[in-house]
């Protein structure tokens, strides 16, 4: 038995925390989502299995399968063709969340590489209207090749530094899928030391900070906003949700995410949260089989 | 090539880098619609589509023309094979199959 190395020492909120820790040695499993906009699901399913790729569906996640292949699925004809999209489980939550509808005027603050930016636009069936924009230049290229590959008609292409998004009230629908420190990809190597660790030292929370206020700033009244991280890390979460509390007249609404997750914790550290953070959820690794990620749904009140 | 919206002269407005799918693209003098435009209106194309056995269609990425087995009228064709669309290709000659098939649906075929 390898002795396990905690990189979540003083997150005594996680449930079954050595579980979580035993799981970090094994990867991750693959998994993809069939792109519907280029033939329809069953037709697609069946040139991606034909190829050997074998599928599982995932209950109630739409178009997303668990997928097994000797190689890497971007080495897949089906993939080059755009009949699917590899995607880790998780990142379906914030757009489960958003509710969309067809017609939605939609913004992905953050959007490189595309995953679910062209989930949206499948689950609206390529009818609304999504500008996906990410203020890294160097990332629209993987943007816009994915795009063009899933064969989608209703993204426009904006490369704004997200602070300094036109906060005019203009779209229905917002996600943030915030830059964060990236814990809930964290996986331990043979010695238990983490692999994958994000560097630097970049001040996150005062970055997601600036970009929820903006986000929020250009919804229509009514319209949502929905903040996700794929970190279980209390200050770039529940911490960031606290703080547009306390700047804009928002409201964080329940939702029913179609896997297991828990509710936003409300103290961290010594450092209490507002209480409208435990209707956000949280999803751990070991539990769902794939990235942990944070997820919050926001009205803007009429 | 854009999907028409009723509000997208509400983000007119916005520093836009691109938008939708590239439709057609400048061929010397002439237009081309591209591969991303042939997989989108290729099921509905109701004549100029040449459907090609699969090995033919790999032949045709790998040498870049090929002999047709019967006739066909001169001029652009959506190539299909396998129930997808592939892109365009020429016919000249009646049955000399010419690729319009782009780098990327080249490099897919002959991995």
């Amino acid at each position: 038995m390898i002795q396990a190395s905690d990189p979540f020492e003083t997150y005594d909120f996680i449930p079954q925390k050595d579980a979580l820790l035993d799981s970090l040695y094994s990867p991750l499993p693959p998994y993809l989502r069939i792109n519907t906009l280029k033939t329809n699901e069953q037709k697609a399913f069946e040139i991606i299995q034909k190829e050997g790729i074998e599928l599982t569906p995932i209950p109630n996640v739409p178009f997303f399968y668990r997928a097994a292949w000797e190689k890497g699925l971007g080495h897949a004809l089906s993939y080059k063709v755009g009949l699917f999209y590899p995607q880790a489980l998780s990142s379906a939550l914030p757009v489960l969340a958003l509710a969309l509808r067809p017609q939605d005027i939609i913004l992905d603050m953050c959007a490189a590489p595309g995953g679910k930016t062209t989930y949206m636009a499948q689950l609206t069936g390529d009818s609304s209207l999504i500008v996906a924009n990410d203020r890294n230049i160097g990332r629209l290229t993987s943007l816009t090749s994915n795009i063009k590959r899933l064969g989608i008609t209703c993204v426009v292409v904006s490369s704004i530094s997200g602070e300094q998004f036109p906060p005019q009230e203009r779209f229905h629908k917002v996600l943030l899928d915030a830059p964060c420190s990236g814990e809930g990809k964290y996986r331990l190597d043979r010695e238990g030391r983490v692999l994958f660790r994000a560097e630097g030292h970049t001040n996150l929370p005062a970055i997601q900070k600036g970009l929820i206020v903006r986000a929020f700033d250009t919804l229509i009244p009514g319209g949502t906003l929905v903040y996700s991280t794929c970190t279980l890390n209390p200050m770039e979460n529940e911490d960031v949700i606290t703080y547009l509390l306390k700047k804009r007249p928002a409201m964080v609404v329940p939702w029913s995410p179609p896997l297991m997750s828990h509710p936003g914790v409300l103290e961290f550290n010594g450092r209490a949260f507002s209480k409208e953070v435990r209707h956000a959820r949280r999803f751990y690794p070991h539990e769902i089989d794939s990235v942990g990620f944070f997820v919050a749904k926001i009205i803007k009140p009429r | 090539m854009v999907r028409q919206h009723p509000c997208l002269h509400e983000i007119c407005n916005l520093k836009i880098q691109n938008a939708g799918l590239p439709a057609i693209r400048i061929l010397g003098r002439h237009l081309k619609p591209t591969t991303q435009f042939a997989q989108l209106f290729g099921p509905m194309a109701t004549k100029r589509v040449l459907r090609l056995e699969w090995d033919d269609l790999r032949d045709l990425a790998k040498v870049g023309e090929i002999r047709l087995k019967k006739r066909l009228a001169n001029g652009f064709y959506l190539v299909n094979s396998q129930e997808f669309f592939w892109g365009f290709s020429l016919v000249k000659e009646g049955e000399r199959l010419i690729s319009y098939l782009s780098k990327q649906m080249k490099s897919a075929l002959l991995s």
